[in-house]
């Protein structure tokens, strides 16, 4: 059992949700993983480790509810017992001297590059993270990033805040304008991730991206989360979750990240909890 | 009285009464709109179908301005399109619209699930509305790429407080077809704009649940929402239906009108045909969980020593007629209620009658709650029953037990011979309503496993045991056969049906099925005590 | 008393089971298990040898004609007792051990019948103790103080766990998942091993005060070096089995509706997908599956796709007498309507624009010369391609051993295969205090194969507990030749 510790929505469905995990917080490295079950009856499913404290034994995540697994959680209360906490689990992010790194993110992907952008910087690059959302009030983190990154970058897709586009436009007319980018690494969607992985491969800058298929061990026992990488067989669990983005079978992944669309709708349905209004929320008052 | 007029310089005649909007639609003339709708009496308030009128001043919204004799309006010139523009944009202000004026939309929508299964929309790319949503049709009309200021998210909480009916305010644009559907379908509406200037929002007054404030649970608000602002919490995660049917409501006899739709095959949404009159609660939501159920019989079963063993229909068949063989006459009886539809029960009655020589042919009206219950006549050792219709006491005396029925309950236990059925929008025929009209059934979706027809099972059944004349190869034989008066729909009723206007006038059974084991969301609503009437007064 | 004669006369009793078309609709288990009747009339064709060479077959030992004789005199519960001596978890055994080619092969009764059913006779007794009232507690020796660290809660470490802390050590089992039991839990289904048993052999070491850790992945949490180092553990096990599925290496290996039997059983079997939507993880429910592969797994994926419904054919490249499969389980399976294509080999998976399997390409195959196992090689008959429609594929040919530990522990030795080099005498590996057994050892084999390392591992750990030596290798075998 795991006790959260404290739960906000710090953007529009973008949950971060602190666990205490003493045995992680103590092991946890840039660009890692954990493995939840809300209860004993849940899936078991990966998510992208944020921020750690091993002091406090405190690790953050941020989840999306995309779900029925990620509703169960995101409806937990700072308090509440989380069934099963796994981790850290896959190789972490190689922290080195890289030179200049550009990290992108873009929804949960934002909470996941402020320890890399921190380590990162440690190791004495020049970072630059450039976080993208749909419009001003889905970005977060803004502080915390800023206190780690050389420079932050904030695009919006309506223009409403930063530079108006999607952070791949933000390396793409940095990388024609001349600018050296040793390292990218991208944590978001795939989409996001195979959009960049199409600008940088031209300019033959080395490109990461945190692939997220299905898993269900994240120990590499089973192999759902297999991905094709320049043709070859890899377990995002243990083989990754960082691969090149230039060699991955972006079709494949959709496609199997699709497999149970079917009986996910049909989990959703089922069991949708009606919530009862919480005293105080703006619904209760008027 | 007609008369005649030109829009876009085109000559077209308008009916008597009609606005100016209504005869273009009605002409095949689009001209942009969002707060009206066709069941709905003129607004007037979002200023999104202005058009120019020769000698009237400024631009006058066209489903508020009546037609007259020898009006010239254009709607397409270049200051009702800007000024369109500037009100879209303004209704944009306040709802998750990065998406429309995103450059890789297309590309990334490609990639992107048909259905989405976010708790929050926060752009159209969640947003299980997309396919169907008036605003980003309006977007697309008004070529729509930026927006003059940024927007503003309004931080409203998800409101999942209530059954069958999820609300994200934050993409709500205040267009007020909710609350005036509810005004124009009730005596006293539910839900209302409350609080004032940029807080405004719909709600019920003092912050109550929609339980609680007396909702009717029509989904009438849902029905005419132009955004995903408020969602049917089943049927929304599906997104888009591939198919619609439109066929009659079993749960009362009241018999509305549904049209249904389902997804590869699946029942997933119903709602009433028109929206003139409302529907029920269980007509517009209960349908899909009912028979989406993860419990409903699947596969036929027979009683071999102990256990009831799943088999195929051939040998489950070819074991009950032998064994059926040995009750013939008045020992056997066949006992159902009429929520099987009329060509059901002609061949339950004929297989009664001719394959087994019994005077036992028992059909249950069900009472107004649609409880069906019945006692079994003295005598008999066998029967086929298409519910939990007679007391568990009762089967003791029995030799031989057929079930033949959509869910598993105490009597299919104890039955010898279990046989899936399909039910309501699961197939074709004909029901007969309160009033004695006849309604059209039209299969809507797919019976779960190897669910059948219920005409179908018996003419089977029968000719395992070696009857001749049952060679029936559809529905539409059967009503041939019986030479019923064509079944019609009832899209359009004088008066709601009592359940429409009070969810505690509602059905709590089908047949011999409670419905709130079934339907999650019934549970939260009342029951009222007293007698059931099946329309209410006046409407 | 009955006479030799008499008790040669009993024929072996058959154990109840559910009807094959019964239990394809099922997720229960197949056998009920003796009756107590039953279980004595077995019991009674036991002849009680002076020198039973039964317990010779056995990996663990057990006195077997001394339980036998136990549920002759009807005293099951003493029969359960005097099981666990030897063997932790008899349950387990009774269920999944191949009796046929370890104790009952020995048996004297069966050289001329059938050998008396030990197996059955274990599960019953095992079985009726879980049933009847209280599960009796061994006495355990005083605590020694010593921490020991296991890690996987299969079968090897919870044998190791069970043994341990009997001798007075401080025992920790370290598990990966949400769940003890290792592949008794995610690999065995629960038609052959119901997880109520795994259940309630883990709480009876529970009660011993063996400590379980789950969701603890050590080589992410702590290496094995730090559990010594920094951690205080005198000594660690290594029984992380045998983890990393293998794949054909056919095109279309990646297309949806290819699982490893791993991920198929898992889903099934641990995270109890048939019982979906109780359960959170969806079931693969599926029109027509086919198995690659000719052992247990195969035939567990194999009955299980059967029981979510779907046909289910088998395809394995050898011939029936060269499939690994206990004999027992492809006559279930075979019982079951499972249909097997032999000597067949899959060359490529098609699937459609979606990525999803559409169908697989086989090739026939016959038996050439003996490879370097003894079996003969299938070879390719050339031109003999066909297309099975197919919509799942599981493979079930094998597993890797899981690299996360040696990867972790670098110094340690390991076999071209990333199995763990340990002495086979005491299962020690190539470093002091560090102790492994089962298939992370000795690559995918049986339960009990990893049930009886695990005997020797805490023998000889208990042994290096107290003394800080490994105990003596045992005399060279009888073989008339003098000691080097």
């Amino acid at each position: 059992m795991f006790k959260i510790l404290h739960k906000q929505e710090v953007a529009p469905n973008v949950h971060e949700i602190v666990i205490e995990a003493p045995a992680i917080a103590k092991k946890a490295q840039p660009g890692q993983f954990l493995i939840l079950m809300a209860d004993e009856k849940s899936e078991r499913v990966p998510y992208t480790l944020s921020d750690w404290d091993a002091d406090t034994g405190a690790v953050t995540l941020i989840v999306l509810e995309a779900g029925h697994s990620s509703r169960k959680l995101i409806l937990m209360e700072p308090g509440d017992q989380i069934e099963h906490v796994v981790g850290p689990l896959g190789v972490p992010l190689e922290i080195g001297h890289h030179g200049t790194v550009a990290l992108a993110a873009g929804c949960y992907g934002i909470g996941a590059i402020l320890s890399i952008a921190r380590a990162m910087r440690k190791a004495r690059n020049r970072v630059i993270a450039i976080v993208e959302a749909r419009s001003h009030y889905l970005h977060y983190y803004e502080d915390q990033l800023r206190e780690v990154s050389d420079e932050l970058i904030q695009t919006t897709i309506d223009g409403s805040e930063g530079i108006k586009g999607h952070a791949v436009d933000v390396i793409k007319k940095r990388l024609e304008d001349g600018e050296q980018l040793d390292l990218v690494v991208v944590v978001g969607c795939p989409f996001m991730m195979m959009l960049t992985g199409r600008e940088t491969e031209p300019h033959k800058v080395r490109t990461l991206v945190a692939l997220n298929p299905i898993m269900v061990d994240g120990t590499g026992m089973c192999g759902a989360c297999r991905v094709s990488v320049s043709g070859e067989m890899k377990f995002a669990c243990v083989d990754g979750p960082f691969f090149d983005a230039h060699a991955v079978d972006w079709d494949e992944l959709w496609d199997r990240k699709a497999a149970y669309s079917q009986e996910e709708i049909q989990s959703v349905e089922r069991t949708e909890p009606v919530v009862p209004l919480r005293p105080g929320s703006r619904t209760d008052t008027l | 009285m007609t008369r005649t007029l030109t829009i876009d310089g085109k000559a077209v005649t308008a009916r008597d009464g009609e606005t100016v909007l209504e005869c273009a639609l009605r002409n095949e003339m689009s001209i942009p709109h969002l707060c009206t709708h066709p069941n709905l009496p003129p607004f007037g308030a979002c200023r999104m179908c202005l058009v120019e009128i020769d000698g009237m001043r400024g631009y006058p919204a066209s489903c508020s301005t009546p037609v007259a004799e020898g009006m010239r309006v254009q709607t397409n010139t270049d200051a009702v399109r800007r000024l369109r523009r500037k009100t879209l944009e303004l209704i944009l202000l306040e709802h998750p619209s990065a998406c429309l004026v995103c450059d890789k939309r297309e590309l990334c929508e490609r990639y992107r699930p048909k259905a989405e299964k976010a708790g929050c929309t926060t752009g159209c790319h969640t947003c299980n509305n997309k396919e169907v949503c008036e605003i980003r049709v309006l977007s697309e009309q008004l070529n729509l790429a930026a927006l003059p200021v940024a927007p503003s998210y309004r931080e409203m909480p998800i409101e999942r407080s209530d059954p069958f009916i999820d609300r994200d305010l934050n993409l709500c644009i205040l267009c007020g077809r909710c609350i005036r559907i509810c005004e124009a379908h009730h005596d006293e509406a539910t839900i209302a704009f409350v609080g004032r200037g940029s807080k405004t929002r719909i709600g019920q007054a003092f912050g109550r649940s929609l339980v609680d404030a007396g909702c009717r649970f029509c989904g009438s608000c849902i029905d005419v929402c132009p955004t995903g602002s408020l969602s049917d919490r089943y049927a929304k995660w599906r997104g888009k239906p591939d198919a619609v049917v439109e066929t009659t409501c079993v749960f009362c006899e009241a018999a509305c009108a549904l049209s249904v739709s389902s997804t590869r095959g699946r029942i997933s949404g119903a709602k009433a045909l028109r929206g003139g009159v409302p529907i029920c609660v269980l007509g517009r939501f209960a349908l899909p969980e009912f028979v989406n159920g993860v419990t409903r019989l699947t596969v036929p079963s027979v009683r071999v020593g102990e256990v009831l063993r799943e088999m195929p229909w051939e040998e489950a068949l070819e074991r009950t007629s032998r064994k059926l063989k040995q009750f013939t006459g008045n020992t056997f009886a066949l006992v159902c209620d009429t929520t099987s539809t009329l060509e059901d029960r002609h061949l339950f009655e004929r297989f009664v009658q001719e394959v087994m020589g019994s005077a036992h042919y028992i059909e249950i009206e069900p009472d107004r709650r649609g409880v069906s219950r019945a006692g079994l006549p003295d005598g008999v050792k066998a029967a086929l029953m298409t519910g939990a219709f007679v007391e568990s006491a009762e089967l003791d005396r029995l030799d031989f037990l057929i079930v033949q029925d959509c869910y598993p309950t105490a009597i299919s236990e104890q039955a010898d011979v279990v046989l899936p059925a399909a039910v309501f929008a699961e197939v074709d025929g004909t029901v007969v309503d309160g009033d004695g009209h006849f309604r059209p059934l039209r299969q809507a979706g797919k019976p779960p496993g190897q669910a059948r027809a219920e005409w179908r099972i018996v003419t089977e059944l029968a000719g395992a045991m070696g009857a001749k004349g049952f060679d029936l190869e559809s529905a539409t034989d059967i009503t041939r056969e019986l030479g019923t008066a064509e079944a019609k729909l009832l899209p359009e009723r004088g008066a709601a049906p009592a359940a429409a206007a009070k969810p505690g006038n509602r059905r709590t059974h089908f047949r011999g099925h409670r419905i709130d084991e079934r339907v999650r969301g019934v549970r939260y609503l009342p029951v009222d005590n007293g007698a059931v009437p099946v329309t209410a007064a006046g409407g | 008393m009955l006479s030799k004669k008499e008790r040669m006369k009993i024929p072996r009793q058959a154990m109840p089971e559910q009807a094959p078309e019964d239990r394809i609709h099922n997720f229960n288990e197949v056998p009920y298990g003796y009756t107590a009747e039953l279980a004595r009339l077995e019991a009674d064709r036991c002849l009680q040898c002076n020198k039973p060479k039964c317990i010779d077959g056995c990996p663990v030992n057990i006195d077997i004609p001394g339980f036998i004789a136990l549920i002759q005199e009807g005293k099951f519960i003493e029969a359960a007792q005097k099981l666990k001596e030897e063997n932790a978890l008899p349950a387990i055994c009774g269920r999944v051990c191949p009796q046929e080619e370890q104790c009952e092969v020995k048996c004297v009764t069966g050289v001329k019948g059938d050998p008396v059913a030990i197996g059955r006779l274990e599960r019953f007794a095992a079985d009726y103790e879980r049933a009847n009232g209280e599960v009796a507690m061994p006495e355990l020796q005083p605590k020694t103080g010593k921490l020991v660290g296991i890690i996987g809660a299969g079968p090897a470490g919870l044998t190791v766990a069970g043994d341990l802390i009997k001798l007075g050590h401080d025992v920790t089992v370290f598990e990966a998942l949400h769940a003890p039991g290792g592949v008794l839990m995610y690999g065995i289904p629960e038609f052959r091993m119901p997880k109520e048993v795994v259940r309630a052999e883990v709480d009876y070491l529970e009660k011993l005060g063996v400590t379980f850790v789950m969701d603890y992945v050590v080589g992410r949490n702590s290496t094995v070096r730090e559990l010594l180092d920094n951690e205080g553990f005198h000594a660690v096990f290594i029984g992380s089995g045998a983890g990393l599925p293998s794949f054909m290496g056919v095109p279309g290996e990646n297309l949806v509706g290819v699982y490893s039997a791993n991920e198929y059983l898992t889903r099934a079997n641990l995270m109890k997908a048939y019982r979906f939507p109780e359960y959170d993880t969806p079931p693969i429910r599926r029109e027509r599956v086919a198995v690659i592969g000719g052992g247990n797994v195969a035939m567990d994926s194999a009955r299980t796709a059967l029981r979510l419904g779907g046909d289910v054919t088998v395809v394995y490249r050898r011939a029936r007498e060269q499939m690994p499969a206990r004999d027992e389980e492809i006559h279930h399976a075979e019982e079951e309507g499972i249909e097997f294509k032999l000597l067949n080999n899959p060359i490529r998976i098609l699937g459609d624009e979606n990525h999803r399997v559409t169908s697989m390409e086989c090739i026939r195959m016959e038996l050439g010369e003996p490879d370097d196992s003894g079996r003969r090689r299938p070879v390719p008959v050339k031109g003999s391609e066909f297309i099975m429609e197919v919509d799942t594929v599981v493979v079930a040919i094998g597993n890797k051993p899981n690299p996360l530990i040696p990867q972790t522990m670098p110094e340690l030795k390991l076999t071209r295969w990333g199995t763990i080099v340990v002495d086979e005498h005491t299962m020690q590996t190539s470093e002091e205090g560090v102790y492994a057994g089962g298939d992370i050892v000795s690559g995918a084999a049986t339960v009990i194969l990893a049930m009886g390392q695990g005997k020797i591992a805490a023998q000889s750990m208990d042994h290096y507990l107290r003394t800080g030596k490994n105990p003596e290798p045992p005399p060279p075998p009888d073989s008339g030749t003098p000691a080097a």
